[in-house]
């Protein structure tokens, strides 16, 4: 069991940090497609066309698809004042409920995104400034919540086990 | 009390506890989102709302400049500009007592005049200065709570998105209300200064002096340092006040600005790969829970609390100080959740005219207004700003809240000096405007 | 008791835009749900939620739709491949208010040939929509001392849709990205030289406190943010209610014609109040302007339609529109 988690931890881990690095690229684009249109519009008194479309596009990318890497790297932004002074074992119910909650949350959104992702589908479509699909961002929106709730998932598993094994070792 | 009215309340006590459990923040906001949209709208209500809300409240255009401006402070920390720029600083203002806190309050109030954003600026500085501050002894959690708090001046010093909106929704001069901000703006960095220099007297070892002798060959070297600051600086505001471009992209031009003098220093390529790759991460921590601040900003405005809450103060008929006060504390306590859009919009077209009605003046409730929502940021349980700074410091954020309280007392101070003597805000617009209608 | 039975027979609505208060289509939508509060005798009552607080522009459709709103102000440029026939009443006519209400009726509401289209398209969406509102002329205001259209040429102007690109070239105008709330801070600035936008815009954002000349277009008009409600929603009222919002809604539209020029008046006086120059272009320039801007605007609708399928349909509509836009169309 704990051999598989650790493995199941392993691969998520590889896959949500290509998530941000894609995320981190998206973050230079968008860097880069506003200067050029700042330069250009100066310039060369040539705008990009549909920069602010772009630019709302990769936002969504930039900002969400590192989301379960946070989650499982750094930790997403919590208050630990009354944990700290809490015993183990009220902690390790905390947690539970914790991630709990997370998952339960995150599979609901993911859900709700992913209607939502089908219907940009079904009729494509489109950015006003400029004729691109929002369906990729809306996908990517999917992915990114699904790893959060797999990653909720697997903390949860992983709390869990580690929980049961403390537990064993103390009695024993 | 109307029945939604409560369960926004109990919904408003419930994301409370669920808080101090240390569930995460983002994850506690939505869940309470969830629960309160279900009692009061429905399921269809509610899964319509979080369908769309993900995608449609990241992809905007606005919210790019808090992306834009994390990577600029990013790459200027990794590339050594701003330690460059601190340990200029160091070797001037070192011998004062908090000389490199009160320059950093200093530099995010010129920051202000290039940026539209105070979560921004936070990060901004969060970035730039923390680790400077820690390395000559600073206590952490007081530079902190001075960093988010001098992250406010950005909502005083113009140009500013909260002001133009506020002007937008209750029909006042946009141009008269951002210069309006400016003394106040101006006092407040003072403020802030002198509550430094207040805690250096209380405590000195949170804001140490440091002990030095630097020859003037040594400071004029310095200066050396400080150039790439000022050439950044002069490029966003240069930017913004010639046209060139408007301040939501002034992050990109910065972070241009900063990879440009990286190249110059020879920074390695990978040094610069991993700041996009930290700014992206910093970016997303911060971002869910704008998301879901969003969604319990709606869940509110369903719930009618916000509203309820406001016709109590109408019907009790208080004296225009009281009814001040009231206001002040309300949004105390309701900016505690809702995002400052979502605020304004369901509370302004009440509390704008009650405010006017019981004899304040316009311009001055605007900026008063502006600025309560810019405290709504430092405070618990929900404060942007402080999560902001806690999020590169990578600390919880009840450190920052307490590093806060004193500068929380600060910004009630220019509250006070706002409500009392509202001359202070509307003197500088008269003089440019005349003392005409709003 | 009898009290309890009246509060049980309220009909309670959820009513959603994006549009700040002092915005046209938000004015427009409360003058409507007021008229119709009042005609039921307060058996009506809509909870309005405005300025975004329940969604931005582009969620609106989806919250009537879906019917977590009960009817919404229909934004209809912003649902282009929801709702492509429904987009050339988002293009200019050259025409006062009062006949561009009459077209638009006519074309959407009471022509036997073009109104099933409209319909069907609103029924698969799942909406139902309301009389169109009059929004009046759109105009350019701009930072520098123009006297005529001709100086707007090799100057920066504002641009949203991708086919004001194509507009934009002909016209020998630089389009600039810059998105509403930034267009004060932009042409104060000069990050552009003029707004090109509804000239109901100007006063609610600001415009006429930074612009110097205001350029006056003539009578020209968009009809634009009916109340849409979602069907099921719109199904469930009792006959008296569903009339009472017909009525509304058709004598708030020929209010709007009233209240267009007033505010019409009301914003070239707020210019001149800050010392701006409100300069009226003349029949000729107006006319090759808006030949230029139909072309585009009309072929960008036409291939909207194609993509979704529709372009028999537009077809159908058009041979109507290419009258109306001029003014030639006769009831
Ligand atoms: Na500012
Ligand atoms: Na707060």
């Amino acid at each position: 069991m704990r051999g598989f988690i650790l493995q199941a931890f392993h691969i998520v881990n590889r896959i949500t940090r290509g998530l941000a690095i894609i995320a981190a690229l998206c973050m230079a684009i968008l860097m880069v497609v506003n200067f050029t249109d700042i330069i250009g519009t100066k310039f060369f008194l040539q705008s990009v066309p549909g920069a602010l479309d772009i630019s709302e596009e990769l936002m969504v990318l930039l900002t969400l698809l590192p989301i379960a890497f946070i989650a499982l790297e750094r930790g997403h932004i919590r208050i630990t004042l009354v944990e700290e002074h809490l015993p183990m074992a009220i902690r390790f119910v905390l947690l539970m409920i914790q991630y709990g909650v997370a998952m339960l949350i995150s599979g609901f959104v993911t859900w709700r995104v992913s209607v939502q992702f089908l219907k940009t589908v079904e009729v494509v479509q489109l950015k006003e400034g400029i004729d691109l699909p929002i369906w990729p961002a809306n996908l990517a929106v999917v992915i990114a919540f699904g790893f959060l709730t797999l990653a909720w998932i697997l903390l949860f598993i992983k709390t869990l086990v580690v929980g049961i094994e403390r537990k064993g070792i103390g009695e024993g | 009390m109307d029945c939604n009215a409560w369960v926004g309340l109990w919904t408003f006590i419930g994301m409370f506890v669920f808080l101090m459990l240390g569930v995460p923040i983002f994850i506690a906001l939505m869940a309470a989102a969830f629960v309160g949209s279900w009692l009061i709208g429905g399921p269809i209500y509610t899964f319509q709302q979080f369908a769309s809300a993900p995608y449609h409240i990241t992809s905007s255009y606005n919210f790019a400049v808090v992306p834009l401006f994390i990577l600029m402070s990013v790459l200027a920390g990794n590339c050594g500009i701003a330690q460059g720029a601190y340990d200029a600083a160091r070797k001037w203002l070192g011998g004062l007592r908090g000389g490199l806190l009160m320059v950093t309050v200093g530099a995010a109030g010129i920051f202000g005049a290039a940026c539209g954003s105070s979560i921004a600026t936070s990060a901004v500085f969060a970035k730039m200065a923390l680790p400077e501050l820690k390395k000559y002894k600073y206590d952490q959690s007081l530079s902190m709570g001075c960093i988010a708090a001098g992250g406010s001046l950005d909502a005083l010093i113009p140009p500013n998105v909260g002001t133009i909106i506020v002007c937008i929704l209750v029909d006042a001069s946009i141009g008269k209300a951002l210069v309006a901000g400016i003394i106040p703006g101006l006092v407040f960095a003072i403020l802030l200064m002198m509550t430094i220099q207040v805690i250096g007297f209380l405590k000195p070892t949170a804001v140490p002096r440091i002990e030095m002798s630097v020859s003037w060959k040594e400071k004029l070297n310095a200066l050396a340092f400080i150039f790439p600051v000022i050439f950044i600086i002069l490029l966003i505001i240069g930017g913004m006040y010639f046209g060139v471009f408007p301040p939501t992209v002034g992050g990109a031009m910065g972070s241009v600005g900063v990879l440009l003098i990286a190249g110059l220093r020879r920074t390695g390529i990978k040094v610069i790969a991993h700041s996009f790759y930290e700014a992206v991460l910093l970016n997303t921590q911060l971002f869910p829970l704008l998301i879901s601040g969003f969604l319990f900003s709606r869940f509110m405005a369903l719930s009618g609390l916000p509203k309820f809450l406001l016709q109590l103060v109408i019907e009790a008929n208080l004296p225009p100080l009281m009814v001040m006060l009231i206001i002040i504390i309300f949004y105390l306590f309701i900016g505690c959740v809702l995002e400052f859009m979502s605020m304004a919009v369901i509370t302004l077209p009440i509390v704008y005219p009650l405010l006017l009605g019981v004899g304040f003046d316009p311009i001055a409730t605007i900026i008063i207004l502006v600025f309560l929502s810019e405290i709504a940021l430092l405070t618990p349980p929900i404060g942007m700003s402080a999560f902001m700074v806690a999020g590169v410091a990578g600390v919880s954020p009840e450190v920052v809240f307490q590093g806060i309280i004193p500068f929380f007392i600060t910004c009630l101070v220019l509250l006070g000096m706002m409500v009392f003597f509202p001359g202070m805000v509307t003197w500088l617009p008269n003089l440019f405007y005349g003392g005409i209608s709003v | 008791h009898p009290a309890e039975a009246a509060e049980a027979q309220v009909i309670k609505l959820k009513y959603s835009t994006s549009f700040f208060p002092p915005e046209p289509p938000s004015v427009f939508a409360n003058h409507t749900l007021d008229l119709v509060e009042k005609k039921t005798n307060g058996k009506v009552k809509v909870e309005r939620f405005m300025a975004g607080a329940l969604g931005g522009p582009l969620e609106q459709l989806g919250l009537a739709s879906s019917g977590a709103a009960d009817v919404i102000s229909l934004h209809i440029d912003q649902y282009a491949q929801q709702l492509p026939l429904h987009q050339i009443t988002n293009t200019e006519l050259m025409v006062s208010g009062a006949q561009g209400l009459a077209s638009v009726t006519a074309i959407v509401h009471e022509l036997p040939e073009t109104k099933p289209l409209f319909e069907a398209e609103q029924k698969k969406n799942n909406l139902k929509v309301l009389h169109f509102y009059v929004n009046g002329p759109t105009g350019i205001t701009a930072r520098f001392p123009a006297k005529s259209l001709a100086d707007v040429k090799g100057k920066k102007v504002n641009v949203i849709a991708a086919y004001q690109r194509e507009v934009f070239k002909e016209l020998g105008w630089i389009p600039v990205n810059v998105q509403i709330p930034e267009l004060y801070e932009a042409l104060s600035r000069g990050v552009i030289d003029a707004i090109f936008m509804a000239t109901a815009a100007n006063v609610p954002l600001k415009w006429h406190e930074i612009g110097k000349v205001h350029l006056q277009l003539v009578d020209n008009t968009i009809l634009s943010t009916p109340l849409a409600f979602n069907m099921d929603s719109w199904n469930r009222l009792p006959a008296d209610v569903q009339k009472a919002f017909i009525e509304a809604a058709w004598e708030t539209a020929q209010w709007t014609v009233e209240a267009t020029e007033m505010n019409l008046k009301g914003t070239y006086k707020a210019f001149e109040d800050k010392g701006a120059k409100v300069v009226k272009i003349s029949q000729k320039e107006s006319e090759a302007f808006f030949k230029v801007l139909f072309k585009h605007s009309v072929n960008n609708w036409l291939n909207i339609c194609k993509t979704a399928g529709v372009e028999r349909e537009a077809k159908v509509i058009q041979k109507y529109w290419d009258e109306m836009k001029w003014g030639k169309w006769k009831k």
